[in-house]
């Protein structure tokens, strides 16, 4: 049975091949991941629709570089990042004002999931707004390490691949930025199940 | 630890997110930028093909046409020993090595690791200079009555045109295909063109003095993986 990543493989293999007509399914196909994985790399959510343009853009001039065989989201999230890390060397270069890190816009966004009880909603988006907070926070090695292993779901090897280093340092990366988020949900009045690793809140607080 | 509350699913989820002007913005952009169907594999394919024989040239013009002496160094009085060959033979291996490295696509697509991008970067100019500067090959009676350029300018000469071309093949090869650690790939591929011109100047020259071997052998290797680190890494990423 083919599953969505082999689906999503054969639709890049034939736009890599030059099938120009299969862009909007694999744009169907990746955006929903990809724009979120944007949100989450930058603070405002203007910013995380140029990122999101520019990132695709990238992939459809470097869409001869994909090898077949190869995880789509896996060398997008790659092409993403690398995108990322441009704007940052050029805003580097040229320092502007970039008003408030936490911007309504980005909390639009990322959505928490609202197919449970309405009151399991409202706690999943207090959560949701102390993590997206707290990642602000964190350096960028430290949040993409940690977005890619625990909202992303890869393998520590994998996020070492998409970033470029080894899985020991993408580990104490994202361990950096787990700690960080565990203190700061404490804080906030969550408290972490120490079986299952969920959090619940025990205190009014947010 | 999961970013999860009671009976709610483990991410947060973006349902469709982007919104659907963006599409149309993006659709048309696409468009109108024109992008490459060659296949990197291709590409790859095609410049280690041509490497060789673009040393080769280069070599054949230089000893012809410039320096009007032997293209190779048995030719100019070095002796055809086993030593000579199995050094040969281990440089062949160090830049095969290095290029394989450098221009990879390692298992994800992605190229190699970054720690074996590294350790070619490291390793690739002191094996050579070990190789050949430890215990020199003999000269020959030619080479030592002939005027070889005491600081190496000449093989320097050679060895900067061999790897400034095998540089921008490679580069050519793996334009806009390095997501993933591009100055680290940027310098592998300068050691990986370095070691081609080093190859390149130990089949020409006979010179076995060490002020020589290091300015014009070894020195290049060294060169070219500072100019790949300092002028591609903006050509590789996508």
């Amino acid at each position: 049975m083919e599953t969505p990543a082999d689906k999503l493989g054969e639709l890049m293999r034939r736009y890599a091949a030059g099938e120009d007509a299969v862009f909007e399914e694999l744009y169907r196909m990746m955006a929903p991941r990809l724009h979120r994985f944007c949100c989450r790399l930058v603070a405002r959510g203007a910013e995380a629709d140029d990122l999101f343009q520019d990132t695709l853009l990238r992939l459809h001039r470097a869409r001869a570089t994909f090898m077949p065989g190869a995880s789509v989201m896996h060398w997008a999230f790659a092409i993403t990042r690398s995108a990322h890390l441009d704007r940052l060397r050029y805003r580097r270069r040229r320092p502007e004002d970039l008003g408030s890190v936490s911007d309504a816009a980005q909390q639009d966004r990322l959505h928490a999931d609202e197919r449970y009880s309405p009151e399991a909603a409202v706690r999943a988006r207090a959560l949701r707004d102390i993590v997206t907070a707290e990642l602000g926070k964190l350096s960028e090695k430290n949040r993409v390490a940690y977005v890619l292993i625990k909202e992303e779901g890869l393998s520590v090897k994998e996020a070492a691949a998409v970033l470029g280093t080894t899985a020991a340092v993408v580990k104490q990366r994202a361990h950096r930025a787990y700690e960080h988020l565990r203190v700061a949900l404490g804080n906030a009045g969550w408290k972490e199940d120490e079986h299952d690793g969920s959090w619940d809140a025990i205190a009014v607080r947010v | 630890m999961s970013m999860t509350d009671r009976g709610m699913p483990s991410r947060f989820e973006s349902d469709g997110a982007p919104p659907e002007e963006l599409f149309s913005r993006i659709r048309a952009a696409v468009a109108a930028t024109p992008s490459s169907t060659t296949s990197t594999r291709s590409r790859i394919a095609v410049a280690v093909a041509v490497v060789p024989f673009v040393a080769a040239a280069v070599l054949l013009l230089a000893s012809q046409l410039v320096y009007d002496r032997p293209a190779v160094r048995i030719a100019f009085g070095t002796p055809l020993t086993s030593r000579l060959c199995i050094v040969a033979l281990m440089l062949a291996a160090l830049t095969l090595g290095a290029t394989f490295v450098a221009i990879g696509r390692g298992g994800r697509g992605l190229g190699h690791g970054v720690a074996a991008l590294l350790l070619a970067v490291a390793l690739v100019a002191p094996i050579y200079a070990a190789l050949t500067m430890v215990r020199p090959l003999e000269a020959g009676p030619a080479a030592a009555l002939a005027d070889v350029s005491p600081w190496g300018l000449r093989c320097l000469v050679i060895a900067s045109a061999v790897g400034a071309l095998v540089l921008v093949i490679f580069t050519a090869a793996l334009r806009r295909s390095v997501p993933v650690a591009s100055r680290a790939r940027a310098a592998a591929i300068g050691t990986a063109a370095g070691a081609w011109a080093g190859l390149t100047v130990f089949v020409f020259c006979p010179d076995s003095q060490p002020r020589h071997l290091f300015v014009g052998h070894v020195l290049p290797i060294v060169a070219f993986t500072i100019l790949g680190l300092a002028l591609i890494p903006r050509v590789l990423r996508p």
